[in-house]
């Protein structure tokens, strides 16, 4: 049994060592996009559409005065 | 027997006590005649800082105060000035409490100055700015109106200029209040009340300005500030005219020439900040002081800018004052008075000197943030002008013809107006009185 289970291992071994795998690569490849086809549904138009984007509206603080209440203090510090 | 005793032991006390009461309102006396008013002032608040002085002694103090300004007091303690208790201690004391918001103390002591005839106006002003705080504008206008009619009537030059002071800041809170108020017309009428030869009327232009802003005559708002551009009123410092007057364009929707506002105020002022800085980032001991005595004509030729902001500092009655009780105290040190207190004098007039130099220092730090300011306002109207002029464009707007330009039926003419032409002459009785004549056009289309 055991030499048995011997002879098998080392027949096995000499299969693997036998066997030699080469890779080869293809030199050239060649791709026929224009008959390519892609099996599927359209769902968004086929034309080209621009959407308008809302225009941002400044709306800046711009300078306006409501009162002098700072002055009237200063002014008093400035007569005495 | 016994009562006798005491009887007479409290008659020799009072009798004491009298006598050096005498021996000291005498020596108070003797110091004022000979003129060393400095000295017989730190006599008698060294004397009586922790107690109530007699009234003699006070009428004295008076008489002092009056001659010398009240710029002594100014580090005096609330307890300190309320136990002097004359009517310039009160009046400080009221201004201090209006400073910090303690409107019911001022008014407190507002009312005990009330039946002194010669402090009437300041107080009067001063209440009026307690009320206007207050948010009480009704009473804050009786306060003005009142005291606006009080007329100077000192021989005194330095003390009429004073007087009168009083009576434009008055005249001019008037209008300030009426502004508040939104009752624009009437703060007009206020404003016009301040005679062209004070030192108060160019700041009214620009109040005035704004009120017609308000009631949207920007044709009027334009021809008010182009007085600033008269030689007479150069030395005057308005960064925030150029925006109004930018502001106004923008209005009446003239982008153009509101962006060349803008741009030449860039250009106008971003030099002048730049010596400002220059300036405050120094730091020599009593520089500002000294600036005010530098020789004006070295000055001129080095910065006609910072010579027209001290033109304008040296306006203002509190620093005539200064000034005046700063001579004061090297009269009395030169005449070296052997009665004289010559180290506190010196000690008093370093002090008034910090005071001087502290009030120019924080005038100049205002100029430069007026600028700061006035430039960020700027620089948000001109993206606002970017902005209307790109929608004019995508809205396919064209521009109106500016033939309408100048028509006297642009104006927005009152019942008594009468109009002449600007012939590029400022005649000092038309100044403040011009008003352009453009068409407002944002409505329609502008080519």
């Amino acid at each position: 049994m055991r030499l048995l289970t011997l002879f098998f291992i080392i027949a096995s071994t000499n299969l693997i060592a036998e066997k030699k795998v080469i890779i080869k690569y293809k030199q050239y490849e060649r791709f026929d996009l224009g008959s390519m086809e892609v099996k599927g549904n359209i769902i968004a138009p086929g034309d080209i559409s621009v959407q308008e984007r809302k225009r941002k509206v400044f709306e800046e603080e711009l300078i306006n005065r409501t009162n002098f209440d700072e002055e009237i203090i200063t002014d008093m510090k400035f007569i005495q | 027997m016994m009562k006798l005793a005491l009887l007479t032991l409290f008659f020799i006390i009072s009798l004491v006590h009298t006598k050096e009461k005498f021996t000291f309102s005498q020596k108070v006396q003797k110091n004022i005649n000979r003129g060393n008013l400095y000295t017989a002032l730190l006599d008698i608040t060294d004397k009586y800082k922790r107690s109530r002085p007699p009234k003699e002694i006070r009428e004295q103090l008076i008489l002092i105060v009056e001659k010398i300004g009240p710029h002594f007091f100014n580090t005096f303690s609330d307890v300190e000035l309320r136990n002097i208790g004359i009517p310039t201690t009160n009046l400080i004391m009221a201004k201090r409490n209006l400073y910090l918001g303690k409107y019911h103390y001022a008014l407190k002591r507002l009312n005990k100055l009330m039946k002194n005839e010669k402090f009437q106006a300041q107080a009067l002003l001063v209440k009026g700015t307690v009320y206007y705080k207050m948010g009480l504008i009704k009473r804050a206008i009786s306060s003005f109106e009142k005291c606006s009619q009080i007329d100077g009537d000192s021989k005194n030059g330095l003390i009429r200029f004073h007087q009168e002071t009083v009576q434009n800041n008055c005249r001019m809170n008037l209008g300030r209040a009426y502004f508040k108020n939104k009752e624009f017309e009437k703060a007009i009428s206020a404003y016009n009340l301040v005679p062209k030869k004070s030192a108060k009327w160019p700041y009214t232009l620009l109040e005035k300005a704004w009120a017609y802003y308000h009631l949207e005559n920007y044709n009027r708002v334009l021809g008010i500030l182009l007085t600033f551009n008269s030689p007479l009123l150069e030395s005057y410092f308005f960064p925030e005219a150029q925006a109004l007057k930018a502001m106004s364009y923008f209005k009446l929707c003239y982008f153009e020439e509101s962006e060349h506002i803008i741009n030449v105020f860039y250009k106008k002022y971003k030099p002048k900040s730049s010596e400002l800085s220059k300036l405050l980032s120094k730091r020599t001991p009593f520089q500002f002081f000294n600036l005010i005595f530098e020789d004006r004509s070295v000055l001129k030729r080095r910065s006609l800018f910072l010579n027209s902001l001290l033109t304008q500092i040296e306006k203002r009655s509190k620093h005539k004052l200064d000034l005046n009780s700063l001579f004061g105290f090297n009269s009395e040190i030169y005449k070296a008075s052997i009665h004289s207190r010559i180290k506190d004098i010196s000690e008093m007039q370093e002090d008034l000197k910090n005071q001087i130099n502290h009030s120019v220092k924080l005038s100049m730090y205002n100029f430069i943030n007026q600028i700061h300011s006035t430039s960020k306002h700027m620089f948000n109207l001109q993206l606002e002008i970017l902005s209307k002029k790109r929608e004019n464009l995508y809205k396919k707007k064209t521009i109106l013809n500016k033939d309408e330009d100048g028509n006297i039926k642009n104006l927005d003419i009152g019942a008594s107006d009468i109009f002449w032409d600007f012939r590029k002459s400022f005649w000092a009785d038309e100044l403040g009185d011009y008003t352009l004549a453009l068409k407002k056009s944002c409505s329609k289309a502008r080519r």
